[in-house]
């Protein structure tokens, strides 16, 4: 499909005088995985409420698949894993799966289908006469996961999708999010867990306070150019002086009592430079036992932008 | 497509409720207790074949309207008036001189040998060509319809006075005359009995047909009704507040279906379930009753549409009341608390005719401490707080004609034939397609603010 698969533009939720969100800007290309990240009550869930025509928008536009928001035909084709989703307890999977498929407007033939493949898929296969009352809180996640897919949507919003998942469960999410991505569909993710995050999307968001305060790819918000931590077994007294006289910016890093090895954070400011300081390095009696990049974190990025760097990390 | 995922979710969630558990057992406790029930007939031939007899005449001496036990004003020409008839004696102008079953059985599956003395007057006064084609038209007709069939009428000759004929007549019984056929009502296989004229003088509740009225419109169209209603908006009150719970009202929210859509088919959910509780325990009682009576009069399954009307009228307000207040409880409430005002309403109403009436014939009495009658006051119906209430009343849903509906049509059909009973103080005639259509109004408009309501506010 041509054009952004969701645009935002001036996006402003209130609950009476309270602003959840204030002018939200944002677009998302088709096949992509886009996250958001805030803290808690910080308005990604009341986002994704807006874009799926749950909440009315108090001001701005948006357009979800090409429609306005909240129409039926861009619900047909949008999927959604709620936050707190309590399902009709009385269901079973597969006949929460049926009712969705339903009104969904699945033909009978191809409900029966879909439902077995999904249930197997999220790992709820073999559990089919379980009542949703009588399902673990990782089951709960898995039918909502199954749910929202069943009807095959080009673009899902998952609030939270491994919120009460266990390592393996989590990974199998991530997994079929993948597959979900390879797959060309567009994922919207709401998710606290930093590292999952790094790990599947093309780009994320950072909402604090209702407000969008940083968004980009992950390479362009993790910053463009790496620096690089050299490891030597002795301390490396030539590679110290070129370091000097080339004049590269660089630190020590403290060993600490783990780490038995000298090491140097350095900023070089071309590839010719970095090429120069690897082939001395080798050549250093210190002994070079490591050479590896380093990116921002995505955690150091998200803390920055929050302002809350310095009072995490003391 | 949609509509059936609705309504099969909402089935399962009956299921789960044990709502069909409840529904069965109520059925079969009423069914029970319906078989334990009996209907004896009394050997009292006579009595039903002269209550034919003073029907005959019936209409030559109507009396003004008089309020029967039962309720219903004397429409003339029914049992009823038959009965008073006789007791009354006042008109016995025919005489019944023999009547004996011709089986020997003093039944009413029996056929029937009469000889009656028939004034010729009669025949004349009434427009018949003769006194045989009389009754050969008339006899055994209560409000028209024949209680029994007329095998043979015999001029028997050379008999009778210069005013009379003796007529022979052979009778053969129809579905109606079981059911004006006095009868021994007894409950827990004779164990309590509720109706027996053998041991004293008859009335006209010792009828069958009166005594199915009875049963049927206290117990089943009166407080059943008002059982069934409130068991059946506080059975359903909560499937809609439990769709509109946060975590699963946003799950049917982003289906492709709009909101007023999912909101009016669970409420049609809701209705189908009663329609079909209903069906299954008034049918039950009803197939007991007539089983054990061996009448099988229609009426009673008017009940079945009724309730659901009403029914369907409370649900969209505690609908309504739900999807505002987003709580079970509250919606129930608000149906209650709309149900009980119409009925205070309905008692304001009832209570200012009534005054109405009973002010000028108190006003009449003499005063013996002032000369001259007093002049009656205004009327309170004149009143402005008089006409409010009569105003409201006349555009609000009339639930105390719930039950005056289906009690109408077991009298059409139980007593043969009666007028449409009245308000015993207000003049006019109910008018029942008004006040379904006034009832079904308010439905709408609460089901439609309902759907306004959930469509433009946020979850
Ligand atoms: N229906 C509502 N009425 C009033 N305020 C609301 C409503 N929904 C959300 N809010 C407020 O809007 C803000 C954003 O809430 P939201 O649920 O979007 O946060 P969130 O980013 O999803 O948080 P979390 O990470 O805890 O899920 C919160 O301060 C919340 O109190
Ligand atoms: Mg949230």
């Amino acid at each position: 499909m041509a054009g952004p698969v969701l645009s935002v533009s001036g996006l402003t939720k209130r609950f009476r005088k309270f602003e959840a969100l204030v002018g939200v800007n944002l677009s998302v290309e088709p096949g992509t995985v886009f996250s958001l990240l805030g803290q808690n009550g910080a308005g990604k869930t009341t986002l994704i409420k807006v874009l799926l025509g749950i909440l009315k928008p108090s001001e701005g536009t948006a357009r979800v698949l090409g429609y306005p928001v909240g129409s039926v035909q861009a619900r047909r084709k949008i999927g959604y894993l709620p936050e707190d989703h309590r399902f009709p307890e009385y269901h079973t999977g597969p006949s929460l799966l049926e009712f969705y498929g339903g009104l969904q407007g699945i033909p009978r033939h191809e409900r029966r289908k879909r439902i077995g493949f999904w249930l197997d898929r999220v790992g709820l296969g073999g559990r089919e006469s379980v009542r949703i009352r009588g399902y673990s809180k990782g089951m709960k996640q898995r039918i909502g996961l199954a749910q929202a897919l069943i009807h095959d949507p080009d673009l899902v919003f998952l609030d939270e999708p491994t919120d009460g998942v266990d390592p393996v469960g989590r990974r199998e999410i991530r997994d079929l999010m993948l597959d979900l991505k390879r797959m060309g569909k567009t994922l919207f993710l709401n998710s606290h867990l930093l590292g999952e995050v790094e790990l599947v999307s093309d780009r994320v968001a950072i909402l604090n306070k209702g407000k969008m305060v940083r968004e980009g790819s992950l390479t362009e918000l993790t910053g463009g150019r790496p620096s690089w931590i050299f490891g030597f077994a002795k301390d490396p007294t030539t590679f110290r002086k070129t370091l000097m006289t080339l004049g590269v910016p660089n630190t020590y890093l403290d060993s600490n009592q783990a780490s038995p090895f000298h090491q140097w954070e350095v900023f070089p400011k071309s590839e010719q430079v970095l090429g120069e300081l690897v082939k001395l390095a080798g050549e250093d009696p210190g002994g070079l036992r490591f050479l590896h990049p380093r990116r921002e974190s995505l955690e150091d990025v998200y803390l920055d932008s929050l302002g809350k760097k310095e009072a995490a990390s003391t | 497509m949609q509509f059936i995922a609705i309504l099969k979710d909402s089935v399962r969630e009956a299921l789960d409720a044990r709502i069909f558990w409840i529904i069965g057992i109520v059925a079969g406790i009423l069914v029970l207790l319906g078989l334990t029930m009996s209907f004896e007939p009394l050997p009292m031939g006579k009595v039903v074949i002269g209550s034919l007899i003073t029907g005959l005449t019936s209409n030559e001496n109507k009396q003004g309207p008089r309020r029967a036990v039962l309720g219903p004003r004397s429409g003339g020409g029914g049992l009823f008036d038959a009965f008073q008839g006789i007791f009354r004696q006042s008109n016995a102008k025919i005489n019944l001189l023999e009547a004996e079953p011709v089986n020997g059985l003093n039944l009413p599956s029996a056929e029937w040998k009469l000889r009656l003395e028939l004034p010729r007057e009669i025949a004349k006064k009434q427009g018949a060509v003769d006194s045989a084609t009389f009754l050969r038209d008339n006899f055994g007709r209560i409000a028209n319809t024949p209680v029994v069939a007329i095998k043979s009428v015999k001029l028997v000759s050379g008999s009778g006075s210069a005013q009379s004929d003796l007529f022979d007549l052979e009778i053969v019984p129809l579905d109606g005359f079981l059911r004006i056929w006095p009868h021994k009502w007894s409950m827990f296989f004779g164990g309590l009995t509720i109706l027996d004229c053998s041991t004293r003088p008859m009335t006209s509740f010792d009828v069958l047909g009166n005594q199915i009225l009875l049963l049927e419109s206290i117990l089943v169209a009166g407080i059943g009704t008002w059982v069934a209603l409130m068991l059946s908006v506080a059975l359903t009150s909560f499937f809609i507040p439990a769709m509109l719970k946060k975590g699963t009202v946003e799950t049917l929210l982003v289906r492709p279906i709009s909101r007023w859509r999912l909101l009016t088919y669970k409420y049609c959910g809701g209705l189908l379930f009663i329609g079909f509780g209903t069906t299954v325990i008034l049918g039950a009682v009803w197939v007991t009753v007539s089983f054990k009576a061996g009448v099988w009069s229609q009426a009673l399954l008017w009940m079945i549409p009724v309730i659901v009307f009403y029914y369907a009228f409370l649900h969209s307000i505690s609908t309504l009341g739900s999807v505002v207040t987003r709580s079970a409880v509250f919606g129930l409430i608000a149906a209650c608390l709309v149900w009980f005002s119409l009925f205070l309403l309905n008692v304001a109403k009832e209570s200012i005719l009534m005054m109405d009436q009973v002010a000028p014939i108190v006003a009449g009495i003499p005063n013996p401490q002032r000369s001259g009658t007093v002049e009656p006051g205004p009327k309170i119906a004149d009143s402005t707080f008089g006409k409010v209430i009569m105003g409201t009343h006349r555009w609000l849903p009339r639930p105390s004609e719930i039950d005056s509906f289906v009690r109408s049509k077991l009298q059409e059909d139980l007593l043969l034939g009666r007028e449409v009973e009245k308000s015993p103080f207000s003049p006019e005639i109910l008018d029942w397609k008004e006040s379904a259509g006034i009832t079904l109004g308010h439905t709408i408009l609460a089901l439609l603010l309902a759907c306004l309501v959930f469509s433009y506010r946020d979850p």
